[in-house]
């Protein structure tokens, strides 16, 4: 039979901190905060309690830095501490696991993106909680919210009422926790001492369901979200906050949005140095200037300003090498129409299932792509562009916002990738993209094609020495197409690519778990629409699908939260497989004609460049 | 344990090895629990207290009676006695040689497997025990709470007033702690002790204030309703078998019911016990009982377990069981008593 407690289910409500938490507990089990600690410690887990921690750090906090340096420090909540079992502990507790996960700053500070602030806190306590802010109302009634210590509100999320401070300076965190714990001590004084500034009465914390407290905080999270969407960034007062009744616009979320924008993904004019701008991957190639506007943002996570450069770069890299998208927006459009649409659709189709695989990066997930998982997208596509596809995803396994093609990684990757691919039987054939040149550096163009690569009009497929002898040395058969089919094969999957990144979440569970950041996505593929049709993203019920090369943003259907595929989307849609099963079957000779390469067989290619 | 044991194929009586797991389990001690006459009047009595608002009541009798068992039949059936949940604990009380009240109420925490027995001194452990006690008589539809202490007659003797302090705080809350107080006859002069101290009144009155005597068996109809409930219990638990499938399957088969050595079985416990006790009245201890049915079942398994149990087979059983050892010590026992034996209340051991 497992331990029991005094505590019981109902006793902790939604976003309430762990001091609270801590000073009820502790007071319903008539412990100290050692013993509490006690509790806490036993649920870490027993072959990493210890590791990697110095004598008494314990679960002490550990500052999470940005890619903006020092601009921010949190402390964390305990429990956001990965070795702690939290769903051993809300069990013990009896304590939905939704509820307990709500006591982390976490998600009001990294996952709502870069359209939240992190403010400087010199005039607040900081989230480290080192002083305790709370609401009249809701301490009265034996509530702290973790959303109390945001140094960015000033007042109640529920009530509405200001902040005030409660404690001045707290103690020191509990051996071996957070410092979310500091406030356990001076809150059970509060509600419970024997000079109580509210008191609760013995054991009357426990009875919180019948507070009004309990009743307004199931909507916290929608309150939250009102609050989150009433922050307003001054990137160039500092102005530093935020009125909780000021207007909750969207157009302010735009607003912002658009500022980020402006300096991770500037529009660019002929006279824009793409090379500069196309390495700008990291903080330490911005100007000053421009950090410092970056920094005013607040926290932008270093997942937003990768996933930023990353685009710019590949935007770089594509506006760069395809004299195509050099045309109107209109030309490119029907271009893309023309394109292997149904292909990139069955690939969003199969990857949006389910949170894609970027997204898990932004989630600050591991990405466990497996290479079955892969065949199973690419068996679903009607045509052979599979290494190229390989690549894109192998590509984002990678570690770093460098896209280094240079590294052993990317060649064993590739390797890995094409061993497992043809080794099982299931392809013979290689079909190689120009994308091979276009993601590496471009110091790395006009390396000699190596021996392997024969025939007429593949000279501009370019493969350097080690690459070719990791694919001759598993692939029986290259193919490497040139002409129109070639330059849609590459055009479309670097679109892909680079609305792939934005393609993180699935804009319907997000919505349904958080409206707010489900709006925040939208806002983000808005101004993305605005630069290039390539970024254009549509939405269906299932997930977030690529439409790049299918409309133009001026063909796109009105877009609001609730978009859903239109009699629009369903019509160009049947165009495009229309036109795709055209082409496939027109140019279906021609592309098993293309150059093979290994076999020393040489075809002459067919089609024009 | 679990519901399914291994079986010869052949006639599928259970084999020696699943016999012996299954004859320990029943004498495990909570597993498996029958309702005999005396128990339903517990039951019944232990209800009458509940409703005329009783804070206690004191159950007592002779050893391998039953109490305890019994004790467990009733808590583990307290909400359909009740018709509502209520929070019990059952204590096993250990005598100390040095009892304090923060290793009582440690004790108790240890009992109720709480998280944080041992942290904190006396009064903490105390006030912790309390809250306990009253975030579950909270949510209790009765506001009450049952603290069953067996063996209670190895309580020291400020262990009452340790519990009338419980009593109080709970009664503060508005709630109602309710103390069984299960041993044996020491309890009663406990109950004497106690009406003999200044003040002692408020523990009899509170705690002490309704009795029950528990007996053994003491009729041949007491044996049959008892045998009857062996047969109509399903165990193992999950098996959906009675106790005496697991034994005889063929006989159970062909309609027998263990009700049926009700007359036998008797008849051999009379005759020992008149051996011995003549004139007094019968009490045959379901702790010997049971040893006896089991042995019986088992010797009848061993020989196929196809035919009825002889009388020499019954009689065997009941010799084995050491019901007659039982007699001669209780005839002893009784007359050290009549001597005038002390009372083990608060006895150092």
């Amino acid at each position: 039979m497992a331990d029991v407690t005094t505590w019981h289910r109902g006793g902790i409500l939604r976003f309430e901190s762990m001091a609270s938490f801590g000073a009820k507990y502790c007071e319903a089990c008539e412990i100290g905060t050692s013993g509490f600690a006690r509790l806490i410690m036993s649920y870490v887990r027993e072959r990493e309690r210890g590791h990697g921690h110095g004598r008494g750090q314990g679960l002490s906090g550990e500052p999470i830095r940005d890619a903006m340096g020092d601009s921010f420090s949190w402390q964390g909540c305990t429990i956001d501490e990965p070795r702690l079992d939290v769903p051993g502990l809300a069990k013990f507790l009896d304590e939905p696991l939704s509820i307990l996960s709500t006591m982390s700053l976490r998600p009001f500070i990294l996952d709502v993106g870069a359209s939240l602030l992190l403010a400087s806190k010199k005039d607040k306590g900081e989230e480290d909680f080192r002083s305790l802010w709370g609401c009249e109302c809701c301490l009265a009634a034996g509530y702290h919210s973790v959303l109390h210590q945001v140094s960015w509100l000033k007042r109640c999320y529920i009530h509405g009422t200001p902040l005030v401070l409660v404690i001045e300076h707290c103690p020191p965190p509990v051996s071996g926790l957070r410092t979310d714990t500091r406030g356990i001590s001076p809150l059970r004084e509060l509600w419970f001492g024997k000079r109580a500034r509210w008191p609760l009465g013995r054991l009357r914390a426990l009875e919180q369901g019948e507070l009004e407290i309990d009743a307004r905080s199931r909507g916290a999270a929608l309150a939250v979200q009102r609050v989150v969407s009433a922050i307003r960034l001054r990137a160039t007062t500092g102005d530093k906050i935020l009125n909780f009744r000021a207007s909750q616009s969207t157009g302010e979320i735009a607003t912002l949005v658009a500022d980020i924008f402006g300096v991770c993904m500037p529009r660019w004019t002929r006279t824009t140095d793409r090379p500069k701008l196309r390495s700008r991957t990291t903080v330490q190639a911005f100007e000053p200037s421009e950090l410092h506007a970056i920094r005013q943002f607040g926290l932008l996570g270093t997942h937003w300003f990768d996933r930023l450069c990353s685009a710019r770069v590949l935007q770089c890299i594509w506006e760069d090498q395809f004299p195509a998208w050099r045309q109107t927006t209109i030309a490119a459009s029907k271009q893309m129409r023309a394109g292997h649409e149904l292909c990139a659709d069955e690939f969003a189709a199969h990857a949006g299932n389910e949170p894609f695989w970027m997204g898990r990066t932004l989630l600050e997930k591991p990405i466990v792509l497996s290479i079955a998982e892969v065949c199973k997208v690419w068996r679903c596509l009607p045509c052979d562009r599979t290494l190229s596809l390989a690549m894109l995803v192998r590509r984002h396994q990678l570690p770093g916002p460098g896209h280094n093609w240079h590294s052993a990684e990317a060649f064993n990757g590739l390797a890995e990738l094409a061993g497992e691919i043809f080794g099982s039987g299931w392809r013979e054939q290689l079909v190689l993209s120009r994308l091979l040149r276009l993601v590496r550096a471009p110091s790395q163009e006009g390396m000699a094609v190596g021996e392997t690569v024969r025939g007429v009009g593949v000279t501009d497929v370019v493969l350097d020495e080690k690459l070719s002898r990791v694919v001759m040395g598993v692939v029986p058969k290259v193919i490497a197409p040139s002409g129109r089919l070639a330059q849609l094969v590459d055009e479309v999957l670097l679109l892909r690519e680079c609305a792939a990144i934005w393609a993180v979440y699935d804009c319907e569970g997000a919505t349904r778990r958080d409206p707010y950041l489900g709006f925040a996505m939208r806002t983000y593929a808005e101004a993305f629409c605005a630069r290039s049709p390539a970024y254009a993203m549509s939405m269906t019920s299932d997930a977030v699908l690529l439409r790049t090369w299918a409309r133009a943003p001026s063909e796109h259907p009105p877009w609001t939260m609730k978009s859903r595929p239109s009699r629009v989307h369903r019509e160009l849609e049947r165009q495009m497989r229309a036109r795709l099963a055209r082409l496939m079957e027109g140019e279906k000779a021609a592309y098993h004609e293309a150059i093979c390469i290994g076999t020393g067989e040489a075809r002459p290619p067919t089609g024009a460049g | 344990m679990s519901a399914v044991l291994p079986r010869d194929d052949e006639d599928g009586v259970l084999t020696p090895e699943s016999r012996i797991r299954l004859t320990a389990s029943v004498f495990a001690g909570r597993l498996f629990q029958v309702n005999t006459p005396v128990v339903t009047w517990y039951a019944q009595k232990f209800l009458a207290a509940i409703l005329e608002g009783c804070h206690g009541m004191l159950v007592c009798g002779r050893t391998r009676l039953g109490k305890s068992m019994g004790t467990r039949w009733v808590l583990n059936h307290l909400k359909d006695l009740v018709g509502s949940s209520v929070p019990w604990l059952e204590v096993p009380i250990r005598s100390v040689s040095d009892p304090t009240d923060g290793g009582f109420f440690e004790y108790l925490l240890v009992t109720a497997k709480h998280k944080h027995s041992s942290d904190g001194n006396g009064p903490e452990k105390r006030n912790r025990f309390v809250k306990w006690m009253l975030a579950r008589a909270r949510r209790s539809p009765l506001k009450m709470f049952v603290l069953a202490l067996d063996e209670a007659h190895l309580l020291p003797p400020m262990a009452l007033e340790w519990l009338l302090n419980l009593d109080n705080e709970l009664d503060r809350e508005q709630c109602r702690l309710f103390v069984l107080l299960v041993g044996n006859d020491d309890l009663l002069k406990m109950q004497e002790e106690c009406l003999e101290k200044t003040n002692g009144e408020q523990f009899t009155e509170r705690f002490m204030s309704t009795d029950f005597r528990f007996t053994g068996l003491t009729s041949e109809d007491d044996l049959r309703q008892v045998l009857g409930a062996f047969d109509r219990t399903e165990y193992p638990y999950g098996s959906g078998k009675n106790f005496t499938w697991n034994y005889l399957p063929a006989l159970v088969a062909a309609q027998f019911n263990l009700s049926e050595l009700a007359p036998a079985m008797w008849q051999v416990l009379s005759n020992i016990w008149s051996e011995h006790l003549k004139g007094q009245p019968i009490q045959v201890p379901m702790a010997h009982m049971t040893r006896a049915l089991v042995l019986l079942l088992n010797s009848v398994a061993e020989e196929g377990g196809r035919e009825r149990p002889t009388p020499p087979q019954i009689e065997s059983a009941v010799e084995r069981c050491n019901f007659e050892r039982h007699v001669i010590t209780r005839k002893m026992s009784d007359k050290a008593g009549s001597k005038g034996r002390r009372s083990t209340w608060g006895a150092r051991i």
